[in-house]
C-alpha cells in the first residue's frame, strides 16, 4: 500500500514539475525582450542599464536583456540573418537610414504606426516629443522607429578670440558675411600656403562629407518636392550654393584664381590636425570657424576630456544657427540640423509586444533623457521640461534654439538605400570643388535623376 | 718548327698578361655595375620596410613629422600595441584559424592529388581539367549564396566558415601536389603493390614520406594564406570584435584610435613578423613549391 | 587486391629474370572514391550549388529579409544603363589590368634577369627582393599608404630634397591613386619574379655561349633566346594575372578606407559587389555583377589561351603531358 502511495506520488511530482518547466519556459521565451544598443562609454551605458531597470520594474512579465555596444551595422546583419538571440529592439546612432531599415514596411524594421495609434497603449508624438525628433521617425508614410536621446544638432561654431582680434564682435548671419570674414580671418606664409583658415567649405576637411548637407541648409536648398521626387535639379538653391562654395575657395584662398585656391586649400586640409583629439584645426586655432555637431563641443571645451564646462579651457567659442544665403535669412536664419539616434523593433521579434513596451518605455523616460543629455551635452526629444538637463553652459543655449527652429528638421527620408541620397550629393560636391564638373546644373539633374531611380527601385507595391 | 724566341715568348706572355688584366678589369667592373643595380634595386624593396620598423618605434607626434630616425627609442610601443588594441586577442584567432585551415587542407588535399597522379582510373583526365576549372573560377559567383549558407546555419559570425570549408580540399593544393606525386618513379608503387601492399598502406607509408617537401610547400601556403586572408574575416567575422583576426584589426585600427600612427606601424610589424620568420626558416621549401606552380605544366 | 591471377613472384628475387609483363591493375574505385570525396563534396556544396543559386538570384530582386522576387533581366539593364559606380569600376579595373599586368611582367624579368647576373651573393639579394611579397596585403597598403602621405610620408620628402616640388599627393589625389597601387602591387613583384626566374635559369647556357660566339649583342641573345624560352611562364603569368586582376579587391579596400577615397578612384570591379552584396544587401544585383565578371575573365582568358599557339614556345611540346 504505502510503496504505490510512493510510487504514484513521486509520479505525480514529476509531472506538475515538467509541467511547471514546460510552462515556464514556454513564458520565458515569449517574454524576453532583447535590446541592442551601440553605447560604449561608461556613463552611457550606466544610464541605458538603469533606464532599463526602471522599465523591468514597471515590467515584471518581461525579461529585458541589454547588449551594449553592438553597431546597427551588426544589429542588421542579425535581423536579416534571423539569429535565435539577435536583437528585438535595435538603436541607430543616427537617423540617415531610417529609409532603409523602414524598407516601405518591408525593412528591417517594424512599422509601427498601428501601435503608436493604439488608444490604450499608443503613444502620442506630437505632444511627447519635439517637431524635428518626429520628423526624423517617418519615411513616407511608414512610422518604424522612435527617437532616442543622444540628439545631434549641428551648428556654428567660431573662435570668439579670433574673431575679436579680427575686429569682429558678432558671429556672421549671412554667407556673404561669412566670406568676408573668412577673407579678414585667413593668413598666409611667405610661399602662400595657409598657416590659418577663416572657414573651410571643402567636404574632406573632417568627417564624411556632411558639408554639402550643411552648406544645403545654409542656402535653404530641398531635398525633396512634395511629390517625393529629387528636388536636386529642380530647386535652384543647389546650384546657388555650389557656385558660391567654388567662389569662396577661388575669392578667400586664392585671389580670384580658383585653381590657386583649390590648390592651398587642399594643402591645408590634408595636413590637418586628428579628428579626435586636441590637435584638431578648431582647437588649434587653425581654423577660426566651423559647422559641427553639438556633441563636438564637449572635445572643443575642455579636449581629451570631452566634458562641458562654463569656462572653455581649449578654445573661447560661440555657438550660433548656420549663417544663411540672404533670401532666405527671414526663414531660415538661426536653424541648423537636427538629427536623432532611432530605435526600432526588428521585423523578426518574437516578441513585439512586449517589445514595444519596452520601445515606448526607453522614448519616453524621461530620467534617461535628461541624465544622458546632461553628460553628453545633447538637447533631449522630449518636449517634457523635466527633459530638459540644468546646468548646462550657458554658451551652449544656442543648440536648443537651433533644435527648436522650425527649419533645423533633417530633410526627408525615402528608402535610398544606405543614405545613397546623400553620398551622391557629397560625390556631387567632391567632384565640383575638385573642378572637375563643368556643367553644373546636368550634373545636379543627372544626381536628382539617379536618386528618383533608386527611390523607384526600393518601391514596395 | 721553328722555336719561339725568347723575345718572342716574352712578348706573347706580355700581350696576355694585358688580355688578362682587361679582362678582369671588364669583369670586375661588370660586377660592380651589376652589384650597384642589384643594391640600389634592394634598398628600393626595402624602404617601405625601413620606414615601417622605423615608425613603429617613435613617438606619435615624430611619426608624423617624416622623420627617418626615431628619437626617442619608444621600446615600449611594442607593449603599448597589446594595450591599446586587443593584439593578443587578434593574433591568437589569426592562429588558430591558420592552423586549423593548414590541417584540413593538408588532410584533404592530399588523398586527392594522390588518387589523381598515382593511379590510372577513368575519368581522371577530367577531373583534373574540372579542378584546373574551378581555379579560374571567380569567386564572387559563389560568394553569395555561400554566405547565405553559413547565415543560415547561424555560423555567422564564427570560425566555422574560415576553417570548415579548407577540409574540402584545396584545388590549388591539389595541383600542385599532383605535380609532384607525379614525379615520383611509377616503380616504387608497383613494387608496393606486388608486394600486396595496400593502396591505403602505399599512401600513407611510402609515396607521402617522399613528397614532403611538397606537403610542406602547400602546408605553407595554406598557412600564408589564411594568415594573410582578409575578405573571409571581412565578411565572416567583422560582426564581433572578439573573433577579429590580425587583418581586419589592422584595417579598423585606424577608425578606432585617433590615427595613432606609430602604434599603427608597430602593428603591422607584428602582423608581417610571422610570415616573415616562417619564409626565412623555409626558404627553400618554400621556393620550390613556387616553382612547381609556374613554368612547364 | 593484386594478387588474384598474378603468378610471379617480386621482379627484385630472382636474379637475371626478365620482370613478367605487367597486369592491368584493378582499379581500387572505393579508395578513389573516398580520397576524392572531400573534393567532391566541397565542389558541390561550395561550387555547383551557389553557382546554380547565384545564376538564379542575378535574375531577382533579393534582399534576405524578403524571399528573391522574379525581375527577368532587369539587373542587367540596371547594369550597363544606369549603373554608373559599375562603369566607373569597370573601368578602373580594366584599366589596372591593362597597365599593372604587362609592367608586372616586365618588372619581374628585368628584376629576375638582375638576380642572374651576379656570380657570388644572389641569394641575399632575392631574399631581399622577395622579402616584401611575403608581407601580409592589408599591411603592406597601411604602410604604402602612410610611406606616400604627401605631407607625412618620407617618399614626398625625400621627392622634394632630389628638387621635384610639388610631388604628386599619391592617394590622396585620385588621378594619381591608382599609380599608388600600381606601385604597391610592384613592391611585391616577389612572388612573379621567382617563377620567371626559374624559367631564366632553365635557359640552357649553351644557347647563350653559342650567341655569344656568332657575335651577338646582349639584347640580341635576350630577344631571340631568352624572350621566346620564356613565353611559357609569360603566357602563365597573363593568365594568371588576368584572374587576378579582375577580382583586386583587399588593397584597393584598404587604401580607400585610410583616405576616404570620395571620387571612386580606387573602386573596382570586386569593390562594387562587395557592396551591392554586403552593405546594401542588393543581392539579386549583385549575383548578376558577379556573372557578368566570370564571363568577362573567361573571355580574356580564353583568347590569350586561343592565341598562345602563336607566341608561347613550348620547349616540351604542349602544356599538358
Amino acid at each position: 500500500m504505502k510503496k504505490s502511495f510512493f510510487a504514484s506520488l513521486t509520479v505525480a511530482v514529476l509531472v506538475l514539475s515538467g509541467l511547471v518547466a514546460v510552462s515556464s519556459s514556454a513564458s520565458a521565451a515569449s517574454n524576453t525582450v532583447t535590446v541592442w544598443t551601440p553605447h560604449t562609454r561608461a556613463w552611457q551605458v550606466a544610464e541605458w542599464k538603469a533606464a532599463i531597470a526602471r522599465i523591468q520594474a514597471a515590467n515584471p512579465q518581461l525579461d529585458i536583456v541589454l547588449k551594449t555596444g553592438i553597431d546597427m551595422a551588426t544589429s542588421m546583419k542579425a535581423i536579416v540573418a534571423n539569429k535565435s538571440d539577435g536583437p528585438d529592439i535595435s538603436i541607430s546612432n543616427g537617423n540617415g537610414n531610417l529609409g532603409w531599415f523602414c524598407g516601405g514596411g518591408e525593412g528591417i524594421w517594424l512599422p509601427l504606426n498601428t501601435m503608436i495609434a493604439n488608444r490604450t497603449s499608443g503613444l502620442n508624438l506630437s505632444s511627447t516629443f519635439k517637431t524635428s525628433a518626429v520628423s526624423a521617425t517617418i519615411s513616407g508614410r511608414v512610422r518604424c522607429a522612435l527617437p532616442m536621446p543622444g540628439t545631434e544638432v549641428f551648428g556654428f561654431f567660431y573662435n570668439k578670440d579670433l574673431l575679436a582680434e579680427a575686429g569682429y564682435k558678432n558671429p556672421p548671419k549671412t554667407t556673404a558675411e561669412l566670406m568676408g570674414y573668412s577673407k579678414k580671418l585667413t593668413t598666409f606664409d611667405k610661399d602662400g600656403n595657409i598657416t590659418r583658415a577663416g572657414f573651410v567649405p571643402k567636404s574632406d576637411y573632417y568627417g564624411w562629407g556632411m558639408e554639402s548637407m550643411w552648406l544645403g541648409q545654409a542656402f535653404g536648398a530641398r531635398w525633396y518636392n512634395a511629390d517625393g521626387s529629387s528636388a536636386f535639379g529642380s530647386d535652384p538653391r543647389w546650384a546657388k550654393m555650389l557656385t558660391w562654395q567654388k567662389k569662396f575657395i577661388a575669392d578667400v584662398y586664392g585671389g580670384g584664381d580658383f585653381a590657386k585656391g583649390s590648390k592651398a586649400l587642399t594643402k591645408f586640409t590634408a595636413s590637418r590636425g586628428d579628428e579626435w583629439g586636441e590637435k584638431h584645426d578648431f582647437i588649434t586655432g587653425r581654423v577660426a570657424m566651423k559647422m559641427d555637431a553639438n556633441w563636438m563641443a564637449t572635445l572643443y571645451c575642455t579636449g581629451d576630456n570631452w566634458e562641458l564646462a562654463d569656462k572653455c579651457s581649449k578654445v573661447n567659442m560661440g555657438v550660433t544657427g548656420f549663417p544663411t544665403d540672404a533670401s532666405v535669412t527671414s526663414t531660415h536664419g538661426g536653424s541648423g540640423v537636427a538629427g536623432y539616434p532611432l530605435a526600432g523593433i526588428s521585423k523578426t521579434s518574437k516578441n513585439v509586444k512586449g517589445a514595444w513596451i519596452v520601445l515606448k518605455g526607453l522614448a519616453t523616460d524621461t530620467k534617461l533623457s535628461y541624465e544622458y543629455d546632461k553628460v553628453g551635452g545633447a538637447p533631449s526629444p522630449l518636449k517634457a521640461a523635466a527633459a530638459k538637463p540644468s546646468g548646462l553652459p550657458s554658451w551652449y543655449e544656442p543648440f536648443y534654439t537651433i533644435q527648436a527652429h522650425p527649419k533645423s528638421v533633417y530633410h526627408l527620408l525615402p528608402n535610398t538605400g544606405e543614405h545613397k541620397d546623400e553620398d551622391l550629393l557629397a560625390t556631387l560636391m567632391a567632384a565640383w570643388q575638385d573642378g572637375a564638373v563643368n556643367d553644373l546644373k546636368g550634373a545636379l539633374r543627372d544626381t536628382a535623376e539617379k536618386v528618383d531611380a533608386i527611390v523607384a527601385r526600393n518601391q514596395t507595391d | 718548327m721553328s722555336h719561339l724566341t725568347v723575345e718572342q715568348i716574352k712578348r706573347i706572355d706580355e700581350e696576355a698578361d694585358i688580355l688578362r688584366r682587361k679582362k678582369r678589369m671588364k669583369d670586375f667592373l661588370q660586377a660592380a655595375g651589376d652589384h650597384s643595380a642589384l643594391i640600389v634595386m634592394s634598398l628600393i624593396f626595402a624602404f617601405p620596410l625601413y620606414m615601417v620598423v622605423i615608425i613603429s618605434f617613435m613617438t606619435g607626434g615624430q611619426a608624423e613629422t617624416r622623420s627617418f630616425w626615431p628619437s626617442p627609442f619608444i621600446w615600449s610601443n611594442y607593449v603599448d600595441v597589446f594595450t591599446t588594441v586587443p593584439f593578443l586577442k587578434w593574433t591568437l584567432n589569426t592562429l588558430f584559424i591558420s592552423v586549423m585551415g593548414t590541417i584540413g587542407t593538408v588532410v584533404s588535399s592530399v588523398p586527392a592529388a594522390y588518387v589523381l597522379s598515382r593511379l590510372q582510373w577513368r575519368g581522371r583526365h577530367t577531373t583534373f581539367i574540372v579542378i584546373l576549372g574551378t581555379m579560374m573560377l571567380p569567386g564572387q559567383v559563389t560568394q553569395i549564396p555561400v554566405y547565405i549558407m553559413f547565415a543560415k546555419l547561424g555560423w555567422i559570425p564564427s570560425f566555422l566558415p574560415m576553417i570548415v570549408p579548407s577540409f574540402f580540399a584545396s584545388a590549388f593544393s591539389i595541383f600542385l601536389l599532383r605535380q609532384f606525386f607525379t614525379s615520383i618513379p611509377d616503380e616504387i608503387s608497383d613494387a608496393a603493390r606486388i608486394d600486396g601492399c595496400s593502396e591505403f598502406k602505399l599512401m600513407m607509408r611510402i609515396v607521402i614520406p617522399l613528397a614532403k617537401p611538397a606537403i610542406s610547400a602547400i602546408a605553407l601556403f595554406a598557412f600564408l594564406g589564411s594568415w594573410n586572408d582578409f575578405f573571409g574575416p571581412l565578411l565572416y567575422l567583422a560582426e564581433n570584435p572578439d573573433l577579429y583576426t590580425l587583418g581586419i584589426g589592422l584595417n579598423a585600427f585606424k577608425g578606432d584610435h585617433h590615427t595613432e600612427t606609430n602604434l599603427m606601424m608597430t602593428a603591422s610589424v607584428l602582423f608581417m613578423l610571422p610570415a616573415i620568420v616562417i619564409f626565412f626558416f623555409s626558404q627553400r621549401v618554400f621556393l620550390e613549391g613556387v616553382t612547381l606552380t609556374g613554368v612547364k605544366g | 587486391m593484386l594478387t588474384n591471377g598474378l603468378k610471379a613472384t617480386s621482379p627484385f628475387k630472382k636474379k637475371g629474370e626478365v620482370a613478367p609483363p605487367r597486369r592491368k591493375l584493378k582499379v581500387p574505385y572505393l579508395f578513389i572514391f573516398l580520397c576524392l570525396f572531400p573534393w567532391l563534396s566541397g565542389l558541390i556544396l561550395f561550387t555547383a550549388y551557389p553557382m546554380i543559386s547565384s545564376f538564379y538570384q542575378s535574375f531577382t530582386k533579393f534582399n534576405i529579409i524578403n524571399p528573391p522576387e522574379f525581375i527577368g533581366l532587369d539587373n542587367y539593364r540596371r547594369m550597363f544603363f544606369e549603373d554608373e559606380d559599375f562603369m566607373k569600376a569597370l573601368k578602373n579595373t580594366i584599366w589596372i589590368s591593362v597597365i599593372s599586368i604587362p609592367l608586372r611582367i616586365c618588372f619581374a624579368i628585368f628584376t629576375a634577369w638582375l638576380l642572374t647576373r651576379p656570380k657570388h651573393g644572389s641569394k641575399i639579394y632575392r631574399t631581399l627582393f622577395f622579402l616584401p611579397s611575403m608581407v601580409p596585403a592589408v599591411a603592406a597598403t597601411i604602410v604604402f599608404t602612410f610611406v606616400f602621405n604627401p605631407i607625412y610620408g618620407p617618399i614626398n620628402r625625400t621627392l622634394e630634397t632630389v628638387g621635384i616640388d610639388n610631388p604628386p599627393y599619391w592617394f590622396l589625389d585620385p588621378n594619381w591613386s591608382k599609380w599608388g597601387l600600381i606601385l604597391l602591387g610592384l613592391w611585391g613583384i616577389g612572388d612573379t619574379m621567382i617563377i620567371f626566374l626559374a624559367g631564366l635559369l632553365d635557359v640552357p647556357k649553351s644557347l647563350y655561349e653559342a650567341a655569344e660566339l656568332e657575335g651577338a649583342s646582349g639584347w640580341q641573345s635576350f630577344r631571340y633566346i631568352t624572350l621566346p624560352l620564356l613565353t611559357p611562364v609569360i603566357f602563365f603569368s597573363g593568365v594568371t594575372g588576368v584572374i587576378g586582376s579582375f577580382q583586386y579587391f583587399t588593397q584597393a579596400f584598404v587604401a580607400s578606407g585610410q583616405v576616404n577615397d570620395y571620387s571612386k578612384a580606387m573602386y573596382f570591379y570586386a569593390t562594387h559587389i562587395y557592396e551591392m552584396a554586403f552593405k546594401t544587401y542588393e543581392m539579386g544585383y549583385a549575383s548578376a555583377l558577379a556573372w557578368f565578371l566570370l564571363l568577362i575573365t573567361l573571355i580574356s582568358t580564353l583568347i590569350i589561351l586561343k592565341t598562345q599557339k602563336r607566341w608561347v614556345h613550348y620547349p616540351n611540346g604542349s602544356l599538358f603531358k
